[in-house]
Parts: C-alpha cells; structure tokens; sequence
C-alpha cells in the first residue's frame, strides 16, 4: 500500500493522511496547512520565503545542494564511438581510441624522428645549394632559391 | 457551528441576500443541517425580507471533519434557501458545496452547484 502525501502551501512540508486542514478561500483557492503553525502564519500575511524553517526558504538560500550536485556529476558517462565525424571515418575513430598509450608514444616518437632527419636533410641540401651557387656566382636571383627550396623541404614532411 | 443569531449569506439567485438563523435542529448547524432563518437583507427575487424561510447550511467557518480524516473549513458562513421539501427555492448555486449534501439527500443543490468540494 502506497501513501498519498500532500504537500503544505506554506510550508512545503509533507503532510500524511489524517492531518492538515483544508481551507477555501471566497475566491475558490485551496490552501492546504499541515498545522496550526502554519496556518497561523499565513493568516498574519507572513512570507514563507523568510521564514529559515519553510522548504521555500532553503531552496532560495541553496540549502541542501550538495545532494543534487552529486546526482548530475553521476550523469557524465563517457559516449561510445558510433559516428563518423568530418575529416576521420568511423574505423579511424575506432583504431585510434582501441590504440594501446605506448604504441600511440611510439608511433609518436617515429614520426618526430622521421621530421628531425628530413629537416636535417632540408639543411645539407641548403648547405650544398649555396655552395653552388657561390661556385656558379649567380648572386641575389640564386639567394631567393635556396630559401624557397628549404621552406618547401621543411614543409614537405608536415602531418 | 450555525447557532440561533448567526448572519448567514445566502449563496444562491433566490433573492434573499443575508439570513438569520433563529432555529437549529439540536445545539449547532453545520454543513448540511436545514435550519430556519428570517430573510435581513433581500433584493427582488422569490423571497423578500422579513419572511421566515428554511436553508441548508452549505460552508461553515468552523471546520468539518470527514470520516478519511481530512478537515476542510471555509472564509464565510453560507447557506442556500430550500422548501420544506429539501429543493433549492432559487435557480443556482453560486457558492462552493461540500459532499457532506449527498448524505443529507440534497443532490438537487448539488448539481446546481459549480463546484463541489
């Protein structure tokens, strides 16, 4: 057997059967009261809003947050891969995140390397590039050409 | 908790305005009880003031207890104006009612009513 509680219009509280008094006013509202208390404040116009003891009062004054924040940090569940998105298909997607972390650390290091020995190879082609150019004494049109040729190297190996 | 001497405000198109009760069947009317009153305040209608006529109390500002526990009260003292028969002298109801009519036998006040608690 399920029990239907009622909530007070003034004080927020639960009320069971058996208690409370029902009041209607000229104007049709019904005003549910757990008690006396209650009844007696609204009768004196008081604001259940200032009152440290209402339901109404402690929602206002952010009492008992910590309960509710704790349900919504539980709500943060980490989405499967199920889509492609635009520049990686979804078997790109799956095969990066089933990647192991030592085998992503080391195909990682392998193409740094493979950029620092094409850099360095870009240089020795400047190096041998401006030693020519000296030899042939071109001047100032070869001096634009080895810069052109290293920045296109260096650019080449990008990702 | 209707006593000999309560101004009563009649809640139905009858005609009669305010209401004194001057008998109750017992010590104390409440919701429900027919009582007799002599009509003080009255516009044109089917009564007019000084007669003596017979009503239901139907809203009390005493509160009513009910057999689930449940109390239910009202802002005013109410009645409507009935025969000796029990049925509503005017043509609507215009005030609140209460179930506790439906023991007392007076279903014609209740479907005149608009709303019932």
């Amino acid at each position: 057997m399920v029990l239907k509680t009622q909530t007070c219009r003034f004080s927020g509280l639960r009320i069971y059967p058996g208690k409370g008094v029902l009041f209607i006013r000229v104007d049709g509202q019904q005003f549910l009261f757990l008690k006396q208390k209650c009844r007696s404040l609204f009768n004196q116009r008081k604001r259940p809003a200032k009152l440290a003891w209402t339901t109404l009062y402690r929602k206002q004054h952010r009492k008992d947050l910590e309960a509710q924040v704790a349900r919504k940090k539980r709500r943060n569940v980490n989405k499967a891969a199920t889509r492609s998105v635009a520049g990686a298909s979804l078997e790109v997607i799956q095969k990066k995140k089933s990647e192991k972390p030592e085998a992503r650390k080391a195909s990682r290091e392998a193409a740094l390397r493979e950029i620092k020995e094409r850099a360095k190879k870009a240089k020795a082609d400047k190096a041998v590039q401006k030693a020519q150019a000296k030899a042939s004494g071109a001047g100032k049109a070869v001096k634009n050409m080895p810069k052109g040729a290293g920045k296109g190297g260096a650019k080449s190996t990008g990702r | 908790m209707i006593i000999d001497g309560t101004r009563l405000v009649v809640t139905d198109n009858s005609g009669a305005k305010e209401v004194e009760c001057i008998k109750t069947r017992g010590r104390f009317a409440s919701i429900g009880d027919v009582i007799t009153c002599s009509v003080k305040k009255a516009i044109k209608g089917k009564v007019s003031q000084g007669q003596v006529v017979k009503a239901v109390v139907v809203e009390t500002k005493k509160e009513v207890q009910r057999k689930d526990g449940s109390v239910i009260k009202f802002d005013k003292n109410a009645c409507v104006l009935v025969n000796q028969k029990g049925l509503p002298i005017g043509t609507r109801v215009l005030g609140f009612v209460t179930h506790e009519l439906r023991a007392r036998q007076m279903m014609k006040v209740l479907s005149l009513a608009a709303r019932v608690f």
